[in-house]
């Protein structure tokens, strides 16, 4: 993955803002569980990853990846990161 | 509380046409796009399929251990004259066959047909019954036909001498299919022919809702499901819709289920039957003969005896058959 991760953290921060237009009451971070907190239903989730997958140029392994304890965006790239 | 889930599916793309995933990632780059969001439809494609490479159940298996799921039906829809499909009906019929004896106890199957198929799909569906002792009819009408179609009353009469309930599709589904057949409605000339065959309307206690509730009071043989509930884009605040539901007065006739895999990636099983089960929102006011009825007795109500699990032999363990 080529891409800083931390830049890449901060699109995906944005991406979820973006979805929620800033309304959320759920502070977003790195660490926020997208899916326990409401920010991101599955639709969104699924828009996250492959939104994930365009910005580092990566393929997300979904055989592997395990949701259970949250979803978070630093537990995503981390995933792709492997 | 024994929790079955009585909708699931192979979360496989042995059984799942590419072009039914393609249809739902359509939907979800059209929502997407409306925010300015949304990724390339070819690739949000290659990430459903992605999530769809559980061929042998062992992911789902896992997962109803950590929801505390015991058993669950899976669905074996036959979309075969609407989409390419990569196995015939016989070999998922197989397969499904194999699945069961790999996880002994843990599922029943509905398997599929079309009426359109003729006097062989009709000998192929009763071949399947008579080898692996499936547990249920499966139909999906909005491939194209009426579930009160003629063409399957001679399923039905072999679903009645069985003892083998009928699940039908009602509602929206992938955009490529046939939206009239699916409205709940469709089912009452047969429910009314053939008062000894339990059909179950899947999905009905989220859309049609109204309709569906008053099938499920007025013709004894029509139940519910829920299937989706957790997924399903136009109730973002579910568990308040189910509590709605479960105050209607028809729990006698609701079945639980999750239409596994949906809702996969955001929590599993796990969380949204935790939230059914122990939040505090869709048990409120539900006593608790009711939510026995709702999460395992209605369903067993509806299977043939054969398929119930033997007295004693545990939640999870039955017959298999």
């Amino acid at each position: 993955m080529g891409k800083d991760t931390a830049e890449l953290e901060n699109e995906l921060v944005d991406w979820v803002r973006k979805w929620n237009e800033q309304e959320a009451d759920a502070v977003v971070t790195p660490e926020t569980d997208l899916s326990g907190t409401g920010l991101l239903d599955s639709m969104a989730l699924v828009g996250l990853v492959s939104y994930l997958e365009e910005r580092a140029d990566v393929s997300f392994d979904f055989a592997t990846f395990d949701p259970h304890g949250g979803v978070t965006i630093r537990g995503l790239i981390g995933h792709c990161a492997g | 509380m024994i929790v079955y889930d009585g909708h699931c599916h192979v979360a496989s793309t042995r059984f799942i046409p590419r072009q039914f995933l393609a249809d739902v990632a359509g939907n979800v780059h059209a929502r997407l796009s409306a925010h300015g969001a949304g990724p390339d439809p070819g690739r949000l494609t290659d990430g459903y399929a992605a999530q769809h490479d559980d061929h042998l159940a062992d992911g789902l298996v896992a997962e109803m251990d950590r929801a505390g799921v015991a058993r669950a039906v899976l669905m074996v829809p036959d979309f075969g004259l609407r989409m390419d499909c990569p196995l015939p009906m016989a070999e998922m019929a197989r397969l499904h066959h194999e699945i069961r004896l790999r996880h002994p106890g843990r599922f029943w199957v509905y398997i599929g047909a079309d009426p359109r198929r003729g006097p062989e799909g009709l000998a192929e569906f009763e071949r399947s019954l008579d080898a692996y002792g499936f547990d249920g009819l499966k139909l999906y009408p909005p491939c194209g036909y009426s579930p009160s179609d003629r063409a399957l009353y001679p399923y039905y009469e072999v679903c009645a001498a069985r003892e083998l309930p009928v699940f039908v599709h009602t509602g929206p589904t992938a955009r490529s299919l046939d939206y009239d057949p699916a409205h709940p409605l469709r089912i009452d000339a047969a429910a009314r022919d053939f008062p000894s065959v339990d059909f179950v309307l899947g999905h009905a206690g989220l859309t049609h809702v109204e309709t569906a509730g008053y099938l499920a009071a007025h013709r004894p043989n029509v139940y519910l499901d829920i299937g989706g509930f957790a997924s399903t884009p136009t109730l973002p605040r579910w568990p308040e819709h189910l509590n709605r539901l479960f105050r209607l007065g028809v729990n006698h006739k609701i079945i639980f289920g999750t239409d596994w895999p949906l809702n996969r990636l955001a929590d599993g099983l796990r969380r949204s039957v935790a939230e059914v089960v122990e939040g505090p929102t869709v048990f409120a006011g539900v006593g608790r003969r009711d939510r026995e009825l709702l999460l395992h007795e209605n369903l067993l109500r509806v299977l043939a005896p054969a398929s119930r699990p033997a007295a004693g032999a545990g939640a999870g363990a039955g017959s298999g058959g």
